[in-house]
């Protein structure tokens, strides 16, 4: 690839990881385990429209192992990569069909699916099946963080792409 | 006059406080888990946390002399030197004991503390009485099936054969702090060590005033006293063909201040080529006991006896250990065979409660 | 924009059917034997019966990892009160007493449920003898 998109690419996984970490430091919203903004994904949609969901999915690569470094956290590190993979993929499916002007619809659906697979292995490994319980309540929430971030996105790529 | 009331009811206000507290840590709750003699072990108090201090310590102290992969516990002590008199003829002369009664069989002397001294003679005592189903000679041929530190093999009947000429604790003794053994013996006292534990935990405990609580010791129960509500422990005797579910039980034994140790084939073993090995060494073939029981259960106020008799008695199998029972005194039993049918000792008649169907073991047959 | 109208009422819709979804769990579960089961790194290593508490006691669960939490028990709850986890979800969960939602600590691997178990006749032992050793 040429330096220029070596650099941007460099760059935007240089924010993405500023973003997660500094989110990360916030304190929990609610007493529930995956409620975050995720803020994060911004970076991945923004990649992922500039260039192509190969791009994207290596800043997502790179941010999530860099990240789990960079905070320490061999614990946490799990949940969020299960989360933020199954997501991407997802996210990647939907990106052929739906319209740019709807990407935001692309960010909440893909934060559903983030949400839903930190549930996944959180039963898996914790083997408590009722954790599936919080799933209505984190999917409202993702619906609202993903809008959000969606819409974010939509907006950085407008100013991107003028 | 108003400052005179106000300090005699915060005088007032004081002893009731202190009053209350004193009420309240007399019937707390305490538990602590710890993690000794290679199980979970959790004790619980009502009453003073502080007297979980000195069980703790008790524990700690127990360990560090009976364990057998410590090399400095008593019984390391005991099975180094033993090795060593094997092994060099000149020290065995010169430490030579002859057995009561002049046998050939030459023992070595070996200076234990009063603990162990005292555990050895339980555990010789009861190696005796159930002729050797129960000996704490068994070490090497465990070793053979590597049960210890899990490396997990099937000995040849070669093998197997070496070692059993080992293992016999008959005409060991015990005399004041000195245990006499054969050179080349090598003792571990795991299959009566917690129980030992746990009856010497029950003395510390209720000297320290406790009346009411549990010794939790991996596969044995000792209750002091009754619940805070004033009604008996009720101890589940562990399903075996459902060994790892908590709540599966054949049915519990309601006791108060009384010991009841399970050993069983589902507790430790190991799989090779379809077939399962388990843990509990018959003494006299050096294979895992094949016996047609695959638990039992033993109730007593002596902790010891019920941790050595859970195992000799498993060795026996269901006829030997009814007989055996019949012409002992001091414990009752619940047997299960593997076909799942289930066996109590005629004592236990009133404080067994089960859902399934059980057989009475009478003393008068 | 129409686009975008089909996909906010979508969306709409799904908040609506997840928040009564969860009004339904939140209820659930009332009355009845409740037992709390405290699972580390997917083993049970507690069970305790919430109704037959007493007096309120706190204990330790210590992981293979090191991390610890300190659930505190009291008749007919049960919470976590201190954890070595950096983001003390756990503890912020509070108390639970029924059998829906659990507490989890997801760095240490920890869980607290409650299970209703049908009252059968008779009691319950207070503690099992002869666990699997392995």
């Amino acid at each position: 690839m040429n330096v220029k998109k070596l650099v941007t690419l460099a760059l935007l996984l240089g924010a993405a990881l500023i973003i997660f970490i500094v989110e990360a430091q916030l304190p929990p919203l609610t007493p529930i385990p995956g409620i975050k903004m995720g803020l994060a994904n911004i970076i991945t949609l923004v990649v992922m429209v500039l260039y192509d969901r190969k791009s994207a999915f290596t800043v997502l690569i790179l941010r999530i192992l860099l990240s789990g470094i960079f905070t320490g956290q061999a614990a946490g590190f799990i949940y969020s990569a299960a989360g933020g993979i199954l997501s991407f993929c997802v996210m990647a499916v939907l990106y052929k069909f739906i319209k740019l002007n709807s990407l935001w619809a692309i960010s909440v659906i893909g934060a559903a699916a983030h949400n839903t697979g930190q549930i996944l292995v959180a039963v898996l490994i914790t083997q408590t099946p009722e954790i599936f319980y919080y799933l209505p309540l984190l999917i409202i929430s993702a619906i609202i963080t993903g809008a959000f971030t969606g819409i974010t996105a939509q907006l950085v790529l407008k100013r991107l792409l003028k | 006059m108003k400052i005179k009331f106000l300090k005699s009811a915060a005088a007032v206000l004081a002893l009731f406080l202190v009053g209350c507290s004193y009420n309240f840590s007399q019937n707390e709750r305490n538990d602590r888990l710890i993690y000794a003699m290679d199980t979970v072990m959790r004790i619980t108090v009502y009453g003073e946390d502080s007297a979980l201090d000195g069980a703790e310590a008790e524990i700690e102290r127990l360990d560090a002399l009976l364990g057998f992969d410590d090399a400095t516990s008593d019984i390391s002590k005991i099975n180094s030197e033993s090795s060593y008199a094997s092994n060099n003829s000149a020290y065995a002369e010169n430490n030579v004991l002859s057995a009561p009664g002049g046998s050939q069989n030459d023992k070595i002397l070996v200076e234990v503390s009063s603990d162990t001294a005292e555990l050895l003679k339980k555990a010789f005592e009861i190696s005796a009485s159930t002729g050797g189903a129960f000996d704490p000679c068994i070490a090497p041929v465990v070793e053979l099936w590597g049960f210890y530190g899990q490396k997990y093999r099937v000995p040849s009947q070669d093998e197997i054969d070496a070692e059993l000429k080992r293992v016999s604790a008959s005409g060991y003794s015990v005399d004041g702090n000195a245990v006499a053994v054969n050179a080349g013996t090598r003792l571990d006292v795991g299959g009566i060590a917690k129980g030992y534990t746990a009856s010497k935990l029950y003395d510390l405990l209720k000297a320290d005033g406790i009346e009411s609580g549990t010794i939790y010791l991996g596969g044995s129960v000792t209750v002091i006293g009754t619940k805070p509500d004033g009604s008996p422990w009720n101890v589940g005797v562990q399903a075996p063909d459902d060994p790892n579910n908590p709540n599966a039980y054949v049915g519990y034994i309601s006791a108060t201040d009384t010991s009841i140790v399970t050993s069983g084939s589902y507790q430790r073993y190991f799989t090779e080529n379809g077939v399962n090995y388990h843990h509990i060494i018959d003494p006299k073939t050096g294979y895992p006991a094949d016996s047609g029981l695959v638990s039992v259960t033993i109730v007593s106020d002596d902790a010891t006896l019920c941790d050595g008799l859970s195992t000799a008695l498993f060795v026996m199998g269901l006829d030997q250990a009814s007989d055996y029972w019949r012409s002992a005194q001091g414990f009752e039993a619940v047997f299960v065979i593997d076909d799942g049918s289930v066996y109590i000792t005629e004592g236990l008649t009133d404080s067994f409660t089960s859902d399934r169907d059980y057989d009475i073991i009478y003393r008068d047959r | 924009m129409r686009n975008n109208i089909k996909w906010i009422i979508t969306f709409a819709a799904v908040i609506l059917i997840c928040a009564a979804v969860w009004a339904g769990i939140f209820n659930y579960g009332s009355g009845g034997d409740t037992t709390a089961v405290i699972t580390s790194e997917g083993k049970i290593v507690e069970e305790i019966d919430l109704n037959g508490v007493g007096e309120p006691y706190e204990f330790t669960v210590e992981n293979s990892a090191g991390g610890t939490n300190v659930v505190r028990v009291e008749n007919g709850r049960i919470a976590v009160v201190e954890a070595s986890c950096p983001d003390k979800v756990c503890i912020e969960s509070g108390f639970i007493e029924n059998g829906s939602l659990p507490i989890v600590c997801l760095p240490n691997k920890l869980s607290v449920t409650i299970s209703r178990t049908d009252k059968d006749d008779g009691e319950q032992p207070d503690i099992i003898v002869g666990r699997a050793l392995k």
